[in-house]
């Protein structure tokens, strides 16, 4: 029974793909109303067919089917049901296969609510989604086969890589494929609005829910996964601008950029042609950060196996789909006449302002990853780029941003010139002294805390002149929100970079040291047998001022099917600090060495995103508006 | 008792020499690659070649040497790629000015192209 | 076709060529800077005997410079290639043994045969660093002139002893 599901699964794609050319029909075959119907009956059976699929491909999992490569690769008798069903979409083959099936989903989405389109603007819509699942399952069924057979049985599977084996990452695949997919809506629709004659501002606020909804996932995802290699990794870190991380962030600050750059066409018919350009780079970013991540072409913690028949493979879809993008583009763009004009001084204009950055700082993280392979090519010295470069360049591109959106309320209000003043120098001289609240000890660090400050203050100030006004609240509350959380974010990356402490200690059994506030003691190490591992766990006891605090727990712990052991940090959790606990290595007998790290503020980095997504959801919530 | 206040001096100015050295040490490991993992820094790894690598850089601030010459002395024997932070040269001058001729060339365009 | 029709499609497969040569880049070669420089200046002690060598060593003669350890498995596997290459006379064969126990290399050696004609101790691991050695086993080749030429990660084999390295080491009988 369980072999037939693996050939059910292979067939079904088989079947996808076959119901991705007939949805492709229409644009062939005249007679519009019949095609088209086949159009769009194709456009939703995509999801089930994948979806089912999908799920056979999980039940090989559950029935342990190592006659598949893939099952075989990464699953494992002993491995809890949990993870045999999340091993599914762990490796290369299975998360494309996820991919396929989001993209599957956004497409039926995309079929049921377009009803109220114009009808060649929907059909080209559904069709160029088409043409993209296509693209994705070929290059599933062709290269990336989750269903293939092995040569010979293995008795058991080789056992999910133990940092996979973890709830964060079980969601965090998932998340950022939403995202990433829900990016192809935007670059499809963009993509058919060129072959309409105009880009009618109510187009624009058709699509602004799906930008919304898209950035949310893909805010996250990422999220989840800073989140992840925080708990997981053991060295209190965030964010490393590794060329994994850079590959989701790129599209994330360019959707940013859309989503501002949207609110400005939809409302006032302004910036056509750039938020239709912008829809396409946002999109192709998406599947260039897919091409980095699988071709095996770039050095990273998180690359998956690499193969460079893969490559070729994304390298010409990249090319196909980017370059007939930007060909499209380029050759309608002219049409696309704004129905009004923009001032620097005005909303649209800030979110003129707003995109230069963002895009700016998206050319300079792409200049960053691709800087040592273009060299290596060239046959220069290779080089390396990391944190410290990406630092450089970033950081000074968002301080003037931060300025721009704290500014927002005031330039929204409308007031006079005078009062506007006042207002200015009002919320300045609050953000100023209330950073000064923090004892600030670098210029970096006073940088940060006003921008936070400056954002909130002048947040809280609008939102106290317009209690009365509940309409105004209304169509504000997602920007409140969205802003808010990226001061709150600031706040945490501040805070906890410039007053974090780090130390390496060796203790003795029983021993006490002292670390900045608190004392730490190693009180005792006990040894755990779990089902696919073994584990060293330590008690560590927090005090502060005599005052017992909490039991820490770090573990180090060696998977069954691993050689090197793995660590798991001892994390006491706060809004106002974490005191995080890793356990290095036996240095003696009842000696061990240990890392503790100090972080004041640091979850108000995953709070505020958590803000970011609200705000989001509110904006999608007021904002929508019938065509 | 001008010995003792010496000796005090000492003390004290060879407490926050030898923070200084660990602040130093701290900032250094972070920028420097492990050659032999999958994109770490030395503070991260404990590969048996980064272990050897920090120890030298130890010894190598301990005798007076600043972060400037250790980072030439280790790129000297294992390439540029063992700095996380590129080196300005003519090589990488496109790295380090482009965004700034990005930006120009940006603003200029939509600014041309949107603000009356 | 249009001028910015035109730019994209170029500036697009252009893009797309730095990614499909990068393709077949490996990302992990990195190659190393001392090539066509001196080798570095050592005093070490002889592995066997209480002697304190230094780059006199060196014969005026291309010379091979092999990393070991007796800890190490891949040194293992290249061992046999080493004994074979020992025999030939038209150059040198020097041994570095990295970060080891003495007594541990030279049991090793015993079981396995000894083809190094001088096997200096880098206990420290300072002559290795001054290499820019990564781990074990690593080979080098350096010129009459004590100039570096080559230099290989990890273990040697037939391959490359004969594309490689002979090719640098001039002819052989």
């Amino acid at each position: 029974m369980i072999i037939e599901i693996g050939y059910i699964g292979y067939f079904l794609l088989l079947l996808g793909l076959m119901n991705c050319l007939l949805l492709l029909t229409p644009k062939f075959v005249t007679g519009l109303n019949v095609s088209s119907n086949i159009l769009l009956s194709a456009s939703k059976l995509h999801f089930p067919i994948l979806l089912i699929s999908f799920i056979c491909l999980i039940a090989t999992f559950v029935g342990e089917d190592y006659s598949l490569d893939y099952v075989a690769k990464n699953s494992n008798s002993n491995l809890p049901l949990m993870y045999k069903i999340s091993a599914a979409w762990a490796g290369h083959e299975g998360s494309m296969l996820l991919w396929c099936v989001v993209s599957s989903f956004w497409m039926f989405l995309a079929s049921i609510f377009s009803g109220n389109l114009h009808k060649s603007l929907r059909i080209n819509f559904l069709a160029t989604m088409g043409i993209l699942n296509l693209a994705f399952l070929l290059f599933v069924v062709a290269t990336s086969n989750p269903f293939d057979r092995t040569m010979t049985v293995p008795i058991d599977g080789g056992d999910l890589n133990p940092l996979l084996q973890d709830f964060g990452l079980i969601v965090h695949p998932p998340m950022l494929y939403m995202g990433y997919v829900g990016l192809s809506v935007v670059f499809s629709f963009a993509i058919a609005c060129c072959f309409e004659s105009d880009f009618k501002k109510e187009w624009a606020q058709w699509i602004r829910p799906w930008i919304l909804a898209s950035w949310s996932f893909l805010t996250l995802g990422i999220a989840l996964g800073s989140w992840w290699a925080y708990y997981e990794l053991g060295w209190g870190g965030w964010w490393f601008w590794d060329p994994v991380e850079n590959a989701s962030f790129m599209p994330w600050l360019m959707s940013t950029a859309l989503l501002h750059s949207v609110i400005a066409t939809s409302e006032k018919g302004m910036f056509k042609s750039w938020t239709i350009l912008l829809s396409i780079f946002t999109f192709s970013l998406s599947l260039l950060g897919t091409f980095l991540v699988r071709s095996g072409i770039l050095i990273s913690v998180h690359s998956f196996a690499s193969d460079p028949t893969r490559g070729i493979f994304i390298l010409f879809m990249l090319f196909a789909l980017i370059g007939g993008g930007l060909i499209i583009y380029t050759m309608n763009s002219k049409k696309f006449i704004d129905d009004n004009e923009v001032t620097l001084f005005s909303k649209e204009g800030f979110f003129l302002l707003n995109n230069i950055l963002l895009v700016t700082a998206t050319f300079t993280i792409l200049l960053g990853t691709m800087y040592p392979l273009f060299l290596d090519v060239l046959g220069l010295e290779k080089i390396s780029v990391g944190v410290p470069y990406y630092n450089a360049v970033f950081i000074p591109l968002m301080i003037p941003l931060m300025l721009l959106v704290g500014y927002i309320p005031i330039l929204l209000s409308r007031a006079s010139k005078n009062a506007q003043l006042t207002q200015l120098g009002v919320i300045l001289i609050l953000s100023i002294i209330l950073s000064l609240t923090f004892s600030v000890s670098s210029i970096l660090f006073f940088i940060g805390i006003f921008s936070a400050t400056w954002i909130i203050v002048n947040i809280l100030y609008d939102v106290i002149l317009s209690l009365d006004n509940r309409i105004k609240l209304k169509n504000r509350i997602g920007m409140y929100f969205a802003h808010f959380g990226l001061a709150i974010f600031i706040l945490g990356a501040s805070v906890s970079e410039n007053n974090k402490i780090e130390k390496e200690l060796v203790l003795n059994v029983g021993e006490t040291k002292t670390i900045g506030l608190f004392d730490y003691k190693l009180e005792k190490l006990r040894e755990l047998k779990s089902v696919n591992y073994d584990a060293i766990i330590a008690s560590v006891l927090v005090s502060k001022n005599n005052q017992f605090i909490t039991e820490i727990n770090p573990e180090k712990r060696l998977y069954h099917s691993s050689e090197s052991p793995m660590t798991e940090a001892g994390i006491h959790g706060r809004i106002e600090r974490d005191l995080y606990v890793s356990l290095g290595n036996m240095v003696d007998d009842n000696k061990w060495s240990l890392r503790i790290y100090d972080k004041p503020f640091i979850r108000f980095i995953w709070i505020g995103t958590i803000f970011m997504v609200i705000g989001s959801i509110f904006s999608i919530r007021f904002k929508k508006k019938s065509l | 008792m001008k010995k003792i206040f010496i000796i005090i001096i000492f003390l004290l100015s060879t407490n926050s020499y030898s923070e200084d050295i660990e602040k130093q040490y701290k900032s250094l490991i972070e920028e420097l690659r492990c050659m032999v993992c999958q994109n770490q820094n030395l503070a991260e790894s404990e590969a048996p070649l980064a272990v050897d690598m920090k120890q030298k850089i130890k010894e190598m601030l301990e005798s007076g040497k600043n972060k400037e010459q250790i980072k030439n002395f280790l790129s000297e024997r294992y390439s540029s790629y063992i700095l996380y932070e590129p080196p300005i040269n003519n090589q990488n001058i496109i790295l380090w000015f482009g965004p700034l001729i990005f930006i120009i060339i940006l603003s200029y365009i939509l600014f041309r192209r949107y603000i009356k | 076709m249009n001028k910015s029709t035109a730019f994209a499609i170029i500036a697009f497969s252009f893009m797309s060529f730095f990614l499909y040569q990068g393709l077949y880049n490996d990302p992990k070669k990195v190659e190393s800077p001392l090539i066509g420089k001196e080798f570095p200046k050592f005093k070490l002690n002889d592995l066997f005997i209480n002697t304190a060598h230094d780059n006199n060593i060196f014969q005026n003669k291309k010379t091979i410079i092999n990393v070991w350890a007796s800890w190490c498995l891949e040194c293992e596997r290249e061992h046999s290639h080493l004994i074979a290459l020992s025999k030939d006379k038209n150059f040198d064969l020097i041994g570095i043994n990295y970060k080891d126990n003495t007594d541990d290399a030279k049991g090793w050696l015993n079981m396995r045969g000894n083809p190094y004609r001088i096997i200096v101790a880098d206990l420290s691991g300072d002559l290795s660093l001054d290499l820019g050695v990564y781990g074990v086993p690593e080979t080098y080749i350096i010129d009459e002139n004590q100039v570096i030429l080559y230099k290989h990660i990890g273990p040697i084999n037939n391959r490359i002893i004969q594309q490689e390295m002979m090719p640098l080491l001039g002819n052989i009988e």
